[in-house]
């Protein structure tokens, strides 16, 4: 990194740890990653117009965090048409 | 009449005829899905082709699910980090081909590839961003919406968020 300068920003707790994790597994410096991280999300706003980009973090409500630990702690049974959804395929490694 | 293959994407592929009815998701068929999977590396398209010809597709990623900014006292048991999902964002299908079945074989196809992220790499649940007028299909299928603070889908109109835990979907595969 040539004429390396410090930012500093304000970012949500799971963002901070899922950068010391990945830092810690990979041994590369956080630096690095937010750097790399940075230009590959830049690029990839410049060559993709914003409704092709689908955003990877959903920030859940109140409500909506309820809804998925429901789910999740009490997982609904599959429903007929979930049953008869996943008759028309096999799985993908055999297909 | 022989049933469309799926498979992921190739850049071969014949997408220049395809029409859905909405010429977003034509555009982005023709040109973007392909650099999006195979040069950003932010979303993977798998296609229903028949010959060289794309005839369907579904574009899936994959996100995470947050509650940061969620009350702590609201929080209840879920785990403090980010909860792994795989998210389908688009699916289409060619105006010739609608009304074969084509769509429900290509999301049991997106659904069954959330399995086998789940064993990879991790994975909860799968998040659909359904359109407004398939909300109830979804709903059928044991999906539930979701409210988000932040990271809806650009797309527009704008999708209803909707989760279904892959338990659930491991489930339907077992009976």
């Amino acid at each position: 990194m040539t004429h390396a300068t410090q930012i500093s920003a304000q970012v949500s707790a799971s963002a901070k740890q899922l950068l010391d994790e990945l830092s810690a597994v990979s041994g590369v410096k956080k630096s690095r990653i937010v750097e790399d991280a940075l230009w590959f999300y830049v690029r990839a706003r410049q060559e993709l117009p914003e409704s092709a980009i689908v955003p990877a973090r959903m920030v859940l409500t109140e409500r909506g965090a309820a809804a998925v630990e429901h789910s999740l702690t009490q997982p609904p049974p599959a429903t007929p048409a979930l049953v008869s959804l996943m008759r028309t395929l096999a799985r993908p490694d055999e297909e | 009449m022989t049933e469309p293959a799926i498979r992921r994407l190739l850049a071969g592929d014949d997408t220049s005829s395809f029409r859905c009815g909405d010429p977003e998701y034509d555009l982005f068929l023709q040109r973007y899905a392909g650099q999006n999977q195979d040069r950003l590396f932010v979303g993977t398209t798998y296609a229903a082709v028949e010959g060289p010809r794309v005839v369907g597709y579904v574009t899936v990623a994959v996100g995470h699910l947050d509650r940061d900014d969620v009350p702590s006292q609201a929080q209840g048991g879920l785990p403090r980090y980010p909860l792994p999902v795989l998210r389908l964002a688009r699916l289409a299908i060619d105006e010739a081909f609608q009304g074969r079945g084509l769509g429900h074989r290509l999301a049991a196809y997106a659904f069954a590839v959330a399995l086998q992220v789940r064993g990879a790499a991790g994975c909860v649940g799968v998040v659909v961003d359904a359109l407004p007028d398939r909300v109830g299909f979804y709903a059928d299928l044991g999906f539930v919406e979701l409210e988000l603070i932040s990271g809806q889908s650009p797309i527009r109109p704008q999708p209803v968020v909707v989760f279904l835990p892959i338990a659930a979907v491991e489930a339907a595969l077992s009976i």
